[in-house]
Protein backbone atom coordinates (compact mmCIF):
# COMPACT_ATOMS: atom_id res chain seq x y z
CA UNK A 1 0.00 0.00 0.00
CA UNK A 2 2.85 2.67 -0.81
CA UNK A 3 -0.09 5.14 -1.95
CA UNK A 4 -3.72 5.46 -1.28
CA UNK A 5 -4.66 8.05 -3.61
CA UNK A 6 -7.56 10.91 -3.40
CA UNK A 7 -8.76 10.85 0.36
CA UNK A 8 -12.11 12.31 0.99
CA UNK A 9 -11.26 14.27 4.05
CA UNK A 10 -8.19 16.28 2.09
CA UNK A 11 -8.98 19.96 2.15
CA UNK A 12 -6.57 20.56 -0.70
CA UNK A 13 -5.72 18.82 -3.95
CA UNK A 14 -2.13 17.60 -4.49
CA UNK A 15 -1.38 17.10 -1.32
CA UNK A 16 -0.96 13.21 -1.42
CA UNK A 17 -2.35 13.22 2.65
CA UNK A 18 -2.80 10.06 4.67
CA UNK A 19 -4.82 9.37 7.26
CA UNK A 20 -3.57 7.98 10.72
CA UNK A 21 -4.86 4.59 10.30
CA UNK A 22 -3.62 4.66 6.46
CA UNK A 23 -0.18 5.78 8.12
CA UNK A 24 -0.08 2.84 10.78
CA UNK A 25 -0.94 0.54 7.52
CA UNK A 26 1.66 1.75 5.63
CA UNK A 27 4.09 1.64 8.52
CA UNK A 28 3.78 -2.17 8.98
CA UNK A 29 4.07 -2.46 5.18
CA UNK A 30 7.58 -0.45 5.39
CA UNK A 31 6.37 1.77 3.00
CA UNK A 32 5.97 4.44 5.49
CA UNK A 33 9.01 7.26 5.37
CA UNK A 34 9.10 8.73 1.99
CA UNK A 35 10.20 7.33 -0.82
CA UNK A 36 14.24 8.35 -0.57
CA UNK A 37 16.07 6.58 2.22
CA UNK A 38 18.94 8.92 3.93
CA UNK A 39 21.19 6.00 4.11
CA UNK A 40 24.65 7.97 5.52
CA UNK A 41 25.97 11.85 5.32
CA UNK A 42 29.08 12.95 5.83
CA UNK A 43 30.40 16.36 7.31
CA UNK A 44 33.62 18.13 7.80
CA UNK A 45 35.15 21.52 8.93
CA UNK A 46 38.92 20.75 8.14
CA UNK A 47 40.77 19.38 5.14
CA UNK A 48 39.18 16.14 3.65
CA UNK A 49 40.68 14.30 0.44
CA UNK A 50 38.55 11.78 0.22
CA UNK A 51 34.47 11.46 0.89
CA UNK A 52 33.64 8.24 0.95
CA UNK A 53 30.34 6.13 1.28
CA UNK A 54 31.25 2.61 2.16
CA UNK A 55 27.44 1.38 3.42
CA UNK A 56 25.46 1.70 -0.01
CA UNK A 57 22.81 -1.01 0.81
CA UNK A 58 23.11 -1.63 -2.81
CA UNK A 59 21.36 -5.19 -2.06
CA UNK A 60 18.47 -3.28 -1.58
CA UNK A 61 18.41 -0.13 -3.93
CA UNK A 62 19.10 -0.26 -7.36
CA UNK A 63 18.69 3.76 -7.47
CA UNK A 64 20.42 6.22 -5.77
CA UNK A 65 20.73 9.81 -4.91
CA UNK A 66 24.17 11.42 -4.26
CA UNK A 67 24.11 14.95 -3.21
CA UNK A 68 27.64 16.70 -2.13
CA UNK A 69 28.07 20.16 -1.20
CA UNK A 70 31.65 21.00 -0.92
CA UNK A 71 34.37 23.51 -0.83
CA UNK A 72 37.80 22.67 -2.08
CA UNK A 73 41.17 23.96 -0.65
CA UNK A 74 41.75 25.69 -4.49
CA UNK A 75 40.33 26.85 -6.96
CA UNK A 76 39.65 25.17 -10.65
CA UNK A 77 40.17 21.36 -10.27
CA UNK A 78 38.02 18.80 -11.06
CA UNK A 79 35.68 16.38 -9.43
CA UNK A 80 35.91 12.36 -9.82
CA UNK A 81 34.36 9.64 -8.69
CA UNK A 82 35.59 6.16 -7.96
CA UNK A 83 33.90 2.79 -7.41
CA UNK A 84 35.04 -0.02 -4.77
CA UNK A 85 33.72 -3.83 -5.01
CA UNK A 86 35.46 -4.34 -1.69
CA UNK A 87 33.80 -2.16 0.67
CA UNK A 88 35.95 0.46 0.48
CA UNK A 89 39.37 -1.38 0.73
CA UNK A 90 40.30 -0.11 -2.14
CA UNK A 91 38.82 1.70 -5.19
CA UNK A 92 39.11 0.71 -8.68
CA UNK A 93 41.24 3.05 -10.69
CA UNK A 94 42.06 0.69 -13.37
CA UNK A 95 42.32 2.55 -16.69
CA UNK A 96 39.70 1.26 -19.16
CA UNK A 97 37.16 0.43 -16.42
CA UNK A 98 35.62 3.70 -16.88
CA UNK A 99 33.89 6.13 -18.96
CA UNK A 100 32.27 9.71 -18.83
CA UNK A 101 30.72 12.77 -21.08
CA UNK A 102 29.99 15.76 -19.65
CA UNK A 103 28.87 19.23 -20.87
CA UNK A 104 30.89 22.52 -19.03
CA UNK A 105 28.32 25.66 -19.37
CA UNK A 106 30.19 28.84 -18.51
CA UNK A 107 28.29 32.08 -18.00
CA UNK A 108 31.40 34.16 -19.52
CA UNK A 109 29.92 32.79 -22.80
CA UNK A 110 32.29 29.27 -23.07
CA UNK A 111 30.26 25.51 -23.50
CA UNK A 112 32.69 22.54 -24.31
CA UNK A 113 32.48 18.76 -23.92
CA UNK A 114 34.34 16.84 -21.85
CA UNK A 115 34.97 12.78 -22.52
CA UNK A 116 37.00 9.57 -22.51
CA UNK A 117 35.95 6.26 -23.21
CA UNK A 118 39.22 5.06 -21.55
CA UNK A 119 39.84 6.70 -18.21
CA UNK A 120 40.89 5.10 -15.25
CA UNK A 121 38.17 7.14 -13.00
CA UNK A 122 34.83 9.13 -13.87
CA UNK A 123 35.54 12.93 -14.08
CA UNK A 124 32.42 14.79 -13.72
CA UNK A 125 34.19 18.55 -13.60
CA UNK A 126 32.67 21.53 -12.25
CA UNK A 127 34.88 24.54 -11.80
CA UNK A 128 34.57 25.87 -8.10
CA UNK A 129 36.49 28.27 -6.46
CA UNK A 130 38.02 27.95 -2.75
CA UNK A 131 36.21 31.37 -1.26
CA UNK A 132 33.61 30.84 1.04
CA UNK A 133 30.93 31.01 -1.36
CA UNK A 134 32.03 29.34 -3.87
CA UNK A 135 31.00 25.99 -3.26
CA UNK A 136 30.33 22.96 -5.85
CA UNK A 137 26.63 21.70 -5.83
CA UNK A 138 26.00 18.65 -7.01
CA UNK A 139 23.34 16.03 -7.90
CA UNK A 140 24.27 12.36 -8.70
CA UNK A 141 22.14 9.38 -10.04
CA UNK A 142 23.24 6.45 -9.45
CA UNK A 143 21.98 2.76 -11.10
CA UNK A 144 22.43 -0.61 -10.73
CA UNK A 145 25.38 -0.53 -8.13
CA UNK A 146 24.45 -3.73 -6.57
CA UNK A 147 24.15 -6.10 -9.18
CA UNK A 148 27.32 -8.16 -10.25
CA UNK A 149 26.25 -8.61 -13.87
CA UNK A 150 25.49 -4.52 -14.95
CA UNK A 151 27.43 -1.79 -15.25
CA UNK A 152 26.83 0.56 -12.90
CA UNK A 153 26.20 4.02 -14.23
CA UNK A 154 25.99 7.76 -13.31
CA UNK A 155 24.20 10.87 -13.93
CA UNK A 156 25.59 13.77 -12.31
CA UNK A 157 24.34 17.95 -12.67
CA UNK A 158 26.51 20.71 -10.70
CA UNK A 159 26.31 24.28 -10.36
CA UNK A 160 29.25 25.91 -8.66
CA UNK A 161 31.30 29.74 -9.32
CA UNK A 162 35.02 29.89 -10.00
CA UNK A 163 35.31 34.01 -10.66
CA UNK A 164 32.18 32.72 -12.55
CA UNK A 165 29.69 31.04 -12.75
CA UNK A 166 29.57 27.37 -14.71
CA UNK A 167 27.72 24.56 -14.95
CA UNK A 168 27.85 20.82 -15.39
CA UNK A 169 25.73 17.91 -16.66
CA UNK A 170 26.25 14.57 -17.90
CA UNK A 171 27.21 11.35 -16.74
CA UNK A 172 30.01 8.25 -16.73
CA UNK A 173 30.12 4.64 -16.03
CA UNK A 174 31.77 1.74 -14.63
CA UNK A 175 32.07 -0.14 -17.82
CA UNK A 176 33.29 -3.08 -15.91
CA UNK A 177 30.35 -5.35 -14.18
CA UNK A 178 30.89 -5.96 -10.78
CA UNK A 179 29.01 -5.32 -7.40
CA UNK A 180 29.86 -1.47 -6.48
CA UNK A 181 29.65 -1.37 -2.68
CA UNK A 182 31.14 2.26 -1.84
CA UNK A 183 32.18 4.85 -3.83
CA UNK A 184 35.02 7.60 -3.37
CA UNK A 185 34.48 11.39 -4.39
CA UNK A 186 37.70 13.10 -4.50
CA UNK A 187 38.96 16.51 -5.93
CA UNK A 188 42.37 17.70 -7.10
CA UNK A 189 41.69 21.48 -6.37
CA UNK A 190 43.54 22.56 -3.65
CA UNK A 191 44.87 19.15 -2.38
CA UNK A 192 41.33 18.22 -0.74
CA UNK A 193 38.18 19.63 0.23
CA UNK A 194 37.92 22.31 3.21
CA UNK A 195 34.66 21.80 4.49
CA UNK A 196 31.09 20.83 2.86
CA UNK A 197 28.58 18.10 3.59
CA UNK A 198 26.99 15.33 0.97
CA UNK A 199 24.05 13.18 1.09
CA UNK A 200 23.72 9.05 0.17
CA UNK A 201 20.09 8.48 -0.71
CA UNK A 202 18.45 5.08 -1.52
CA UNK A 203 15.56 5.60 -3.61
CA UNK A 204 12.94 3.16 -2.00
CA UNK A 205 11.07 0.57 -3.95
CA UNK A 206 8.04 -1.13 -3.30
CA UNK B 1 9.75 11.73 5.70
CA UNK B 2 10.24 13.29 1.67
CA UNK B 3 7.96 14.84 -0.46
CA UNK B 4 7.95 11.79 -2.71
CA UNK B 5 5.08 9.22 -2.94
CA UNK B 6 5.20 6.35 -4.70
CA UNK B 7 2.28 5.80 -6.98
CA UNK B 8 3.49 2.85 -8.93
CA UNK B 9 6.20 0.66 -9.86
CA UNK B 10 5.61 -1.34 -13.25
CA UNK B 11 8.21 -4.11 -14.25
CA UNK B 12 8.08 -6.48 -17.31
CA UNK B 13 10.57 -8.85 -19.46
CA UNK B 14 10.60 -9.57 -22.69
CA UNK B 15 7.97 -6.75 -23.97
CA UNK B 16 8.49 -4.10 -26.75
CA UNK B 17 7.11 -1.36 -25.30
CA UNK B 18 5.35 -0.89 -21.12
CA UNK B 19 2.40 1.14 -20.70
CA UNK B 20 2.21 2.55 -16.94
CA UNK B 21 -0.96 3.79 -16.67
CA UNK B 22 -3.24 5.50 -14.33
CA UNK B 23 -0.67 7.30 -12.80
CA UNK B 24 -1.30 10.81 -13.19
CA UNK B 25 -4.26 12.19 -11.20
CA UNK B 26 -5.18 15.06 -9.56
CA UNK B 27 -3.95 14.31 -6.62
CA UNK B 28 -0.25 15.75 -8.01
CA UNK B 29 0.80 18.34 -10.46
CA UNK B 30 4.89 16.75 -11.16
CA UNK B 31 6.15 13.44 -10.93
CA UNK B 32 8.97 11.55 -11.30
CA UNK B 33 9.92 8.47 -12.78
CA UNK B 34 12.85 6.28 -12.54
CA UNK B 35 13.79 3.77 -15.38
CA UNK B 36 16.48 0.76 -14.80
CA UNK B 37 16.47 -2.03 -17.40
CA UNK B 38 18.04 -3.73 -20.79
CA UNK B 39 17.16 -4.76 -23.95
CA UNK B 40 18.06 -7.05 -26.70
CA UNK B 41 19.85 -5.14 -29.71
CA UNK B 42 22.41 -3.00 -29.93
CA UNK B 43 22.41 0.75 -30.00
CA UNK B 44 18.92 1.31 -29.26
CA UNK B 45 17.03 4.55 -28.47
CA UNK B 46 13.68 4.42 -26.63
CA UNK B 47 10.92 6.93 -27.19
CA UNK B 48 7.39 7.83 -25.29
CA UNK B 49 4.35 8.57 -25.64
CA UNK B 50 1.54 10.13 -23.09
CA UNK B 51 -1.07 7.82 -22.41
CA UNK B 52 -4.21 9.99 -22.07
CA UNK B 53 -7.79 9.47 -20.83
CA UNK B 54 -9.38 7.37 -21.81
CA UNK B 55 -6.27 5.39 -22.47
CA UNK B 56 -5.35 5.87 -25.86
CA UNK B 57 -1.30 6.48 -26.08
CA UNK B 58 -1.23 10.11 -28.07
CA UNK B 59 0.67 9.37 -31.37
CA UNK B 60 -0.78 13.02 -32.95
CA UNK B 61 2.02 15.01 -34.60
CA UNK B 62 2.07 17.50 -31.21
CA UNK B 63 5.08 16.47 -29.35
CA UNK B 64 8.23 18.92 -29.73
CA UNK B 65 11.54 17.68 -28.13
CA UNK B 66 15.37 18.57 -28.04
CA UNK B 67 17.83 16.29 -26.16
CA UNK B 68 22.01 16.51 -25.85
CA UNK B 69 23.21 13.55 -26.28
CA UNK B 70 26.87 13.39 -24.25
CA UNK B 71 28.93 10.31 -26.08
CA UNK B 72 31.86 9.42 -24.47
CA UNK B 73 33.89 8.41 -27.79
CA UNK B 74 31.59 10.64 -30.71
CA UNK B 75 31.10 13.93 -31.23
CA UNK B 76 28.10 15.32 -28.84
CA UNK B 77 24.56 15.16 -30.66
CA UNK B 78 21.79 17.46 -30.83
CA UNK B 79 18.76 16.27 -31.29
CA UNK B 80 15.31 17.81 -31.71
CA UNK B 81 12.50 18.60 -33.64
CA UNK B 82 8.97 19.74 -33.58
CA UNK B 83 5.12 18.32 -34.34
CA UNK B 84 6.66 15.03 -33.87
CA UNK B 85 4.70 11.99 -32.95
CA UNK B 86 6.70 11.26 -29.76
CA UNK B 87 9.36 12.49 -27.62
CA UNK B 88 12.87 10.95 -28.45
CA UNK B 89 15.73 9.68 -26.87
CA UNK B 90 14.87 9.24 -23.26
CA UNK B 91 17.82 6.89 -22.83
CA UNK B 92 20.19 5.55 -25.63
CA UNK B 93 22.31 2.25 -24.75
CA UNK B 94 23.17 -1.20 -26.16
CA UNK B 95 21.93 -4.41 -25.29
CA UNK B 96 23.32 -6.53 -22.33
CA UNK B 97 24.90 -3.11 -20.47
CA UNK B 98 21.56 -1.73 -19.25
CA UNK B 99 20.66 1.78 -18.91
CA UNK B 100 18.85 4.22 -16.50
CA UNK B 101 16.99 7.46 -16.13
CA UNK B 102 15.35 9.98 -14.66
CA UNK B 103 12.35 12.02 -15.96
CA UNK B 104 10.29 14.97 -14.12
CA UNK B 105 6.51 15.31 -15.84
CA UNK B 106 5.36 18.44 -15.19
CA UNK B 107 0.89 18.73 -15.33
CA UNK B 108 0.76 15.58 -17.40
CA UNK B 109 -2.76 15.72 -15.48
CA UNK B 110 -4.34 19.26 -16.32
CA UNK B 111 -6.51 19.91 -19.16
CA UNK B 112 -5.82 23.61 -19.33
CA UNK B 113 -2.08 23.11 -19.72
CA UNK B 114 0.58 21.39 -21.70
CA UNK B 115 2.19 18.35 -20.63
CA UNK B 116 5.98 19.15 -20.05
CA UNK B 117 9.19 16.60 -19.28
CA UNK B 118 12.52 16.56 -18.32
CA UNK B 119 14.94 14.07 -18.94
CA UNK B 120 18.52 12.35 -18.02
CA UNK B 121 19.51 9.31 -18.48
CA UNK B 122 22.83 7.19 -19.22
CA UNK B 123 23.77 4.41 -20.99
CA UNK B 124 26.54 2.68 -23.09
CA UNK B 125 25.70 2.38 -27.16
CA UNK B 126 28.44 0.55 -28.55
CA UNK B 127 30.37 0.05 -25.02
CA UNK B 128 30.82 3.66 -24.91
CA UNK B 129 29.80 5.70 -21.80
CA UNK B 130 26.36 7.81 -22.99
CA UNK B 131 24.93 10.10 -21.06
CA UNK B 132 21.63 12.30 -22.19
CA UNK B 133 19.81 15.63 -21.46
CA UNK B 134 16.56 16.59 -23.09
CA UNK B 135 13.42 18.34 -22.34
CA UNK B 136 10.15 17.51 -24.34
CA UNK B 137 6.30 18.78 -24.46
CA UNK B 138 2.75 17.74 -25.52
CA UNK B 139 0.96 20.71 -27.28
CA UNK B 140 -2.42 19.49 -26.03
CA UNK B 141 -4.27 20.75 -23.24
CA UNK B 142 -5.78 17.22 -22.53
CA UNK B 143 -5.72 14.98 -19.94
CA UNK B 144 -2.66 12.51 -19.48
CA UNK B 145 -2.71 9.72 -17.18
CA UNK B 146 -0.10 7.36 -18.03
CA UNK B 147 2.83 7.14 -20.69
CA UNK B 148 4.39 4.69 -23.10
CA UNK B 149 8.28 3.60 -23.31
CA UNK B 150 8.78 1.76 -26.52
CA UNK B 151 11.06 1.41 -29.89
CA UNK B 152 12.85 -1.57 -28.37
CA UNK B 153 12.65 -4.91 -27.33
CA UNK B 154 13.19 -4.91 -23.37
CA UNK B 155 14.95 -8.12 -22.01
CA UNK B 156 13.60 -6.47 -18.87
CA UNK B 157 12.20 -2.90 -17.64
CA UNK B 158 11.69 -1.81 -13.92
CA UNK B 159 9.57 1.48 -13.90
CA UNK B 160 8.61 3.85 -10.30
CA UNK B 161 6.55 6.70 -10.42
CA UNK B 162 6.34 9.03 -8.05
CA UNK B 163 3.90 11.90 -7.22
CA UNK B 164 5.33 15.31 -5.75
CA UNK B 165 4.00 15.94 -2.45
CA UNK B 166 3.27 20.00 -1.70
CA UNK B 167 2.58 20.82 1.49
CA UNK B 168 0.71 23.83 1.19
Amino acid sequence: MPYIGTQPNDVKKNTGLYTPSEILQLTKDGSWGGSLELIDSLSWTSTTNNLEFTNLKEDIYDVHIIQVKARPNGPSGSFYYRTSSNGGTSYDSTTGNYQFAVQRCFANGTFDEQKSNNAGVIELYGNAGATVQARSNRTTYMYNAGNPNKYTYFTDHSTCDNNGFNSTFGGGVRSSASVVNAIQFFTNAGGGFANGEAFLYGVKQI
Amino acid sequence: MSNLRLINETTASSVSSVDVTDVFSADFDIYKISVVGDFTNTNQIINARFINSSGSVVTASNYNYAILSMESGNLFVEDRNQNQNYMRRMVYSHTGVDFGFVLYIFNPYSSSSYSFLLSQGTGAPSGKGTSNKGIAVLKQTASMTGIRFYNVDFTDISVKCYGLRVDS
